[in-house]
């Protein structure tokens, strides 16, 4: 022991660290309760403290449709959790569970599961199931308590419980309201305490205690025994139980015993041995109640497996044996419990039957004097845990899968079983049996029980019929009755020898005896008038005495002194005339009736001696079949009057003679007597057969009975439990209705000092109810109680209450409106359907929160966040805000531009791993984590990163961490500014400096920085030589000392809208040299802004422009003559020209008439040239300028050919128009072009006459072609025809200047212009677009 | 009778205006420059024509100054100029029309027969 120790406990130590073991180390408690259990629930849970460790599980009969509100009741009465478990659920230590209605609840494996109960048979038994799986999966582990209720469901399960090692509990029955399920289970005998509830908490928390501390749950011998005291005491024990019953333990498993005997020490609360064989001894009642603990058994499917195999292979066989299929094997099973023994043995004999060609019918009767294992014994339904005892292959040929859970044995089985209620001790048995099974039943019986019980066995067995016992029962103690076969497996065959004590045992018969007084009944028909019934009557006085029978050999009528021939014996009394006849006369008389019967005639017996009074008489017995259904034969007894025939005188006078007649009279009377003997023992015989075969009608007709009880039985259960349902239900409605009465008053309650106005409206949108509060806004009062809402005036708007009711009550769908009331508060109504308990909706409620405090500040909050997001959206550096855990949590939109990502490839991750791991920038990451938490900010922390998809960049990174106030998760801002291109810019900018500063310093141009006052900062050297100051004089200089006076307001006007508007400028500006002089410069100033986009300074690039103005002014000079000194002469000379043509016509043509008219082309031609120099010199200037009107194209070139045709007679102007629109264009300038390239047309082809015009639509615009069909132009000319001052060699005059006006035109026109050359001649054509573009 | 005043230095364009305008049966008063004509007081004419280049001011200023004045400012107006935007500088000084030199007799006639009426 000592060495084994540390092993062991190491194992222990391993099993204790064992997970799933170690969860389920906690007792479960499993409550059965049904009719008054929600009482004795509360009061137990009352007592129960919260923190036992241990889980409690409760079964009541609950009424299969109503809801039940058990888990409430209780959850009032205890701190643990209490669930109605719904669906399958883990089972935790200190957590009540409660059977839900119309469910059964299993335990498997620390889970609790739901299952439907079999509605159609049966009696409903949650408790008995529940337990028994509670005992399966738990083992010593499981506690199961019966608190009141009718019936006697959990008893059943109690024993499995036991049978497993578990603990029973049972209420006081006198304490229970109801004390039927108590009373069935202490009947049981095996429970370990009956108390009242009060004191079960205390009970438990021992036996959890010892339970733990007894390692009870462990399997292991040593573990258990070395925590109790005094275990050596366990012989003594066992001594006294084998002294004190009989039963001898010593060869039981000790680790069985022991876990027994503790939970008796666990009743009796010690831990000590010696102390509970203190009690065993003192208290006889103990004994008893261990051996019941000990021998606590179970049944199951081939329960001892090598029984059932020598049964196999040596008994079944056996009964076969012989047997044909007008055979039948009768076996009986003796209590069968629930069936699992019978439908093994059927398995076993069918599967045999199988292998036989002819197999004879098989018949199994099986009993229990408990009706509720027969029960559920007929239905054949066993739970996975039943059924794993079962191979495979039987499995599936015996039973069928349940739809809902476990195997239901097959039809084919279960109709060969007949069961039946029976009582070994009491009801007859089963008769003609080959084999008797009655295993686990005497052992419950004392010895001398158990011999008359092997007794019936013996008379019920047919010859050579098997026993089969329990293995701890033995028929050895009947050995002239029973031959052993199979002594290990208790199997004992009907002894050959034993055929005499063949009787059955005390039999009580059914039928009552019925006296029969014909005395009484002749007195009492003394008034008869029946002449022949007289007759009759007074014929007896002078007839031998004689009686009637029938059938049945009762007697149906006696004659007047006929008594004398019968006789009552003891005991019952019984008309039967063989019981009654007097015992002289019976076997002569026996032997009458029964020749009589057999044929049919009067028979006579002669000279039967009989005593009677001390007088002896000869009586002649005569039998007269009568044949009548109602009597069967009437029997006379006649008294020998005459001498007797014998002469016993006679024998002593003659010797030898007498000696004869003696002989002769003796061999007479022995031929008599071998008669009768013969006449008896036939008689014996048919009667033997009759009583068999009334036997078996009699048992078909018990069998009949039976199951008719049997049905009563199961009704009468049903009643009962339908009657607990109603109490359980009563119960519930009484709770329920004082919760309502709770809930009414928290309600009223409620409604009064709740301070948000709700109105509670019918279907019919009426108002049933409404809070104090709802007066403020609704002008309601108690009387419009039942008014609809819309005759309620209030102060609300927008006003649609009556539509968003309606709506709520269509949809379901609640509805939140904001509403406002006319004092300027807000309210937010809220319409949801009202919906009664049973989730039917009955009406609409109306709630009005004041949400004007929150509308206020959700307005500013809205304020502030539209501000604070403004400003992030606006802000261009990109700005990340990241959790605490450096997840992002959003990004600016400067962020995804800048870094050429999205908010899908950002937001939620962590920030080295946005962008493929573009920020995973391990110097960041430190900064984050180190600086930020001891900070809370840091600033212009600059990193250097080659990205992914902008490449290598140089950022400043400020971060800081936003205080929340309400928020307790802290984030940060993290901004960043890409300072690349400034760093790049930095650099490029001293190159540039470097590199333009020389430029500038030797740039042609003069080039100048002015601050905003004008004070020069900046001077190039070019500038100081246009001014000719040197660089120290004009950085002392403010600039506007530098300008001419009368340029100066120019400027000053010109430098004021720079300094508002920051936009550049050009200016042609005098300015003073140092000499004095003026200077004409072209500036171009244009401002210098700051990094705010303020001005900052202007700069000016200056060019000496003098000599250019010089210039200028020489070509203004020469246009003022172009245009006035020119044009002024020429307009005298061609108003006098005409002048002069007008008076030469007045005066009819003269010699001077062509010569004036030459005159006057000529003037005309000198205006056109001086135009056209006009026109090409403002065009070149940039002064030429379009006048748009908007004209009939078409007309207009019609009008104006016929204007030309005048002065071209030589060639006929053909126009041809097509469909154009309007154009927008300068009209005259048009039509300068359009004369232009007529006359060009007409001058370039004097060989031909005609030019054609046309005009085409180009969807853009029009254009128009002028053909020739003259010598057309060479491609060299095609080329130079437009440019200026270009002449055509073969043309004659004119300066060249008319198409390069007309390219210019259209130019300004944005049109085009172009010649080709056709089949013979030119095509000059241009363009206009219908709206000119800008030029 | 009708009449005109006509404002032109050049004693040529004079001598043909007056050709042109008493042989229609107007009655034409010539002044040499803008001085003259804004010194001197004449009895209102039926309409004005106007040399933009006079000596002393410029025949723009000279039309504005008419079109300001109450008394003057409805006889019309017609510019007369070599200078090729005549039209425009007319039009925006109030002018009522205007007559690039040089002109056509038949052009000149038939605009001082609209505007004398």
């Amino acid at each position: 022991m000592v060495t084994n120790n540390p092993k062991k406990s190491k194992m222990a130590k391993v099993s204790g660290e064992d997970g799933p073991k170690k969860e389920k180390n906690f007792l479960t408690v499993a409550l059965g309760a049904s009719a008054g259990g929600i009482k004795a629930l509360s009061e137990f849970f009352e007592a129960m403290p919260a923190d036992s460790g241990m889980a409690f599980v409760v079964i009541l009969h609950l009424s299969q449709t109503h809801k039940s509100s058990l888990a409430e009741i209780l959850q009032r009465k205890t701190k643990m959790e209490v669930q109605q478990v719904s669906k399958t659920v883990k089972v935790k230590p200190n957590n009540v569970y409660v059977i839900p209605p119309a469910k059964h609840l299993v335990m498997t494996d620390g889970v609790i599961k739901l299952k439907a109960p079999n509605k159609a048979k049966g009696v409903r038994v949650p408790i008995d199931k529940f337990f028994r799986t509670l005992a399966e999966a738990y083992g010593a582990k499981a506690v199961c308590i019966i608190l009141s209720g009718t019936g006697s469901d959990g008893s059943i399960g109690m024993g499995y419980v036991k049978e497993n090692g578990g603990f029973a509990m049972i209420q006081d029955p006198n304490e229970a309201e109801y004390d039927g399920m108590p009373r069935s289970a202490i009947d049981t005998k095996i429970a370990d305490v009956v108390m009242p509830i009060a004191d079960m908490p205390e009970k438990l928390l021992f036996v959890r205690d010892t339970t733990q501390k007894w390692s009870l749950a462990d399997d292991r011998e040593a573990v258990v025994s070395s925590k109790i005291k005094n275990m050596d005491s366990l012989r003594d024990v066992l001594t006294l139980l084998r002294v004190r019953t009989g039963h001898d333990f010593s060869n039981y498993k000790r680790s069985t015993v022991i876990r027994r005997v503790a939970r008796h020490l666990q009743i009796h609360e010690t831990d000590d041995l010696k102390v509970y064989l203190k009690i065993l001894r003192e208290k006889p009642e103990e004994v008893t109640s261990l051996l019941n603990n000990l021998l606590i058994n179970v049944t199951n499917f081939f329960r001892d497996k090598a029984a059932f195999d020598a049964l196999e292979q040596e008994v079944i066989p056996a009964l076969f044996h012989g047997k044909t299929a007008r055979d039948q094997i009768r076996v009986w099973v003796a209590g069968c419990s629930t069936g699992e023994e019978v439908y093994s043995l059927s398995i076993l004999l069918s599967e045999f039957a199988a292998t036989l060609p002819d197999p004879p019918k098989i018949q199994l009767f099986a009993s229990d004097v408990d009706d509720e294992v027969i029960t559920a014994a007929r239905e054949g339904r066993f739970t996975e845990a039943a059924i794993t005892e079962i191979p495979p292959q039987r499995l599936e040929k015996f039973f069928v899968k349940e739809a809902s859970e476990g195997y239901r044995i097959s039809k084919k089985i279960r109709e060969m079983v007949l069961f039946a209620s029976h009582n070994i001790l009491r009801d007859p048995p089963f008769s003609r049996l080959d084999m008797v099974s009655c295993r686990n039943v005497m052992i419950y019986l004392n010895r001398e029980t158990q011999e008359q019980v092997l007794k019936i066995f013996h008379f019920a067995l047919s010859a050579k019929g098997y026993l089969f016992l329990g293995t701890s029962e033995t028929a050895d103690n009947t050995p002239k009755h029973f031959s052993t076969i199979d002594k290990k497996n208790r199997i004992y065959q009907v002894s050959p020898s034993s055929g005499n004590w063949r009787v059955p045992p005390a039999l009580p018969l059914p039928g009552v005896w019925k006296p029969a007084l014909p005395n009484q009944q002749a007195e009492i028909r003394e008034n008869m008038q029946s002449y022949g019934e007289l007759h009759h009557r007074l014929i007896e006085y002078y007839a031998p005495p004689s009686l009637l029978i029938n059938e049945e050999g009762d007697i149906i009528h006696l004659s007047k002194s006929v008594g004398q021939y019968l006789r009552f014996a003891e005991g019952e009394p019984s008309s039967n005339i063989m019981d009654a006849i007097h015992p002289a006369l019976l076997s002569d008389f026996r032997a009458a009736l029964f020749t009589a019967r057999k044929e049919k005639k009067t028979i006579e017996a002669t000279n039967i001696r009989l005593r009677i009074n001390e007088v002896e008489k000869r009586v002649n017995i005569i039998v007269r079949p009568v044949g009548t259904p109602e009597v069967e034969a009437l029997i006379l007894f006649e008294e020998n009057t005459g001498l007797p025939r014998e002469e016993p005188v006679q024998a002593i006078m003659a010797g030898d003679e007498a000696m004869e007649t003696v002989l002769r009279r003796m061999d007479e009377e022995l031929r008599q007597t071998k008669e009768r003997l013969r006449n008896t023992v036939e008689q014996y015989e048919t009667s033997t057969e009759e009583l068999k075969a009334s036997n078996e009608e009699l048992q078909a007709v018990n069998e009949e009975l039976r199951s008719t009880a049997e049905e009563l039985e199961t009704s009468k259960e049903e009643l009962q439990s339908l009657n607990e349902e109603l109490t359980t239900v009563n119960n519930e409605l009484k709770e329920r209705v004082d919760e309502v009465g709770n809930t009414n008053s928290d309600l009223e309650n409620l409604m009064r000092s709740t301070h948000i106005a709700t109105i509670f409206l019918d279907r019919d949108l009426k108002i049933k109810r409404y809070t104090p509060q709802t007066t403020d806004i609704f002008n309601v009062i108690k009387s419009d109680i039942g008014r609809p809402l819309s005759h309620i005036t209030h102060r609300l708007s927008p006003d649609h209450f009556q539509d968003d009711a309606a709506k709520v009550l269509s949809s379901l769908q609640p509805i939140e409106r904001e509403v406002h009331a006319d004092l300027g508060n807000f309210y937010l109504a809220r319409f949801a359907p009202y919906r009664t308990i049973d989730d039917r909706i009955d009406g609409v409620v109306i709630t009005f929160v004041d949400v004007t405090e929150q509308k206020k500040a959700s307005q500013e909050i809205d304020e502030e966040r539209a501000y604070a997001e403004g400003i992030v959206a606006t802000l261009r550096s990109p700005l990340i805000i990241l959790n605490k855990n450096f997840h992002v949590v959003s990004a600016s939109r400067s962020f995804y531009t800048t870094f050429k990502t999205t908010a899908e490839e950002t937001e939620g991750k962590y920030i080295s791993e946005i962008g493929n791991g573009q920020w995973n920038i391990p110097r960041l990451l430190e900064l984050l984590e180190t600086i930020l938490p001891e900070k809370g900010e840091f600033t212009d922390f600059e990193v250097e990163h080659t990205f992914r998809d902008i490449g290598h960049r140089t950022m400043l990174l400020d971060a800081r961490e936003i205080e929340r106030l309400h928020d307790s998760e802290r984030l940060i801002l993290l901004a960043i500014e890409d300072i690349t291109i400034w760093n790049k810019l930095e650099k490029d900018r001293i190159q540039t400096e470097k590199k333009y500063s020389t430029i500038v310093k030797q740039s042609i141009a003069g080039i100048l920085k002015i601050d905003l006052s004008g004070k020069i900062i900046f001077a190039n050297t070019k500038f100081c030589e246009i001014l000719g100051y040197n660089e120290e004089e004009l950085l002392q200089k403010n600039f506007s000392e530098l300008i001419y006076e009368d340029d100066f307001a120019l400027y000053s006007k010109k430098i004021k809208a720079l300094r508002k508007n920051s936009v550049g400028y050009a200016i042609e500006k005098r300015m003073v040299r140092k000499d004095g002089s003026i200077i004409w410069t072209s500036n171009f100033n244009s401002p210098i802004l700051n990094d705010t986009d303020g001005l900052e300074a202007v700069s000016i690039i200056s060019i000496d422009i003098s000599q250019q103005k010089v210039l200028e002014r020489q070509k203004d000079e020469f246009i003022g003559v172009a245009s006035h000194e020119l044009k002024t002469p020429l307009t005298s000379i061609k108003g006098y020209t005409e002048l002069l043509m007008e008076a030469d016509t007045e005066g009819g043509k003269s010699e001077s008439t062509p010569l004036i008219e030459k005159l006057n082309t000529q003037v005309n031609r000198l205006n056109k040239l001086v135009y056209d120099l006009l026109d090409t010199t403002r065009i070149a200037e940039g002064k030429f300028s379009l006048h748009y009107s908007t004209f009939d194209l078409n007309a207009f070139i019609k009008e104006r050919t016929s204007e030309i045709q005048i002065t071209t007679p030589n060639h006929k102007l053909s126009v041809k128009t097509g469909k154009i629109a309007k154009v927008y264009a300068d009209i005259e300038r048009i039509g300068l072009v359009l004369s232009n390239l007529i006359t060009n047309a007409a001058k370039f082809s004097p060989e031909a006459n005609l030019v054609v015009i046309t005009t085409v639509d180009t969807k853009k615009g029009v254009k128009v072609t002028v053909r020739d069909f003259g010598m057309g132009l060479a491609t060299k000319e095609r080329e130079k025809v437009f440019e200026r001052f270009y002449r055509v060699e073969s043309s004659g005059s004119g300066f060249g200047l008319g198409l390069s006006i007309s390219r210019d035109i259209i130019n300004l026109h944005g049109g085009t212009i172009g010649v080709e050359n056709a089949d013979k001649g030119s095509l000059f054509y241009f363009t206009i677009p219908y709206k000119p573009g800008k030029k | 009778m009708k009449r005109i005043i006509f404002v032109d230095d050049d004693p040529d364009i004079q001598e043909m205006f007056k050709l042109i305008f008493e042989k229609a049966g107007y009655e034409i008063v010539v002044f040499p420059d803008g001085r003259s004509l804004l010194k001197n007081g004449y009895k209102l004419p039926d309409v004005i024509i106007l040399d933009k280049q006079l000596p002393d001011i410029d025949g723009i200023d000279i039309c504005r100054n008419l079109k300001c004045n109450k008394k003057t400012k409805h006889i019309p107006v017609i510019m007369l100029s070599a200078n090729p935007d005549i039209k425009v500088l007319a039009a925006n000084a109030g002018a009522d029309a205007s007559i690039e030199k040089p002109f056509s007799l038949k052009e000149l006639r038939n605009m001082v027969a609209k505007y004398a009426g």
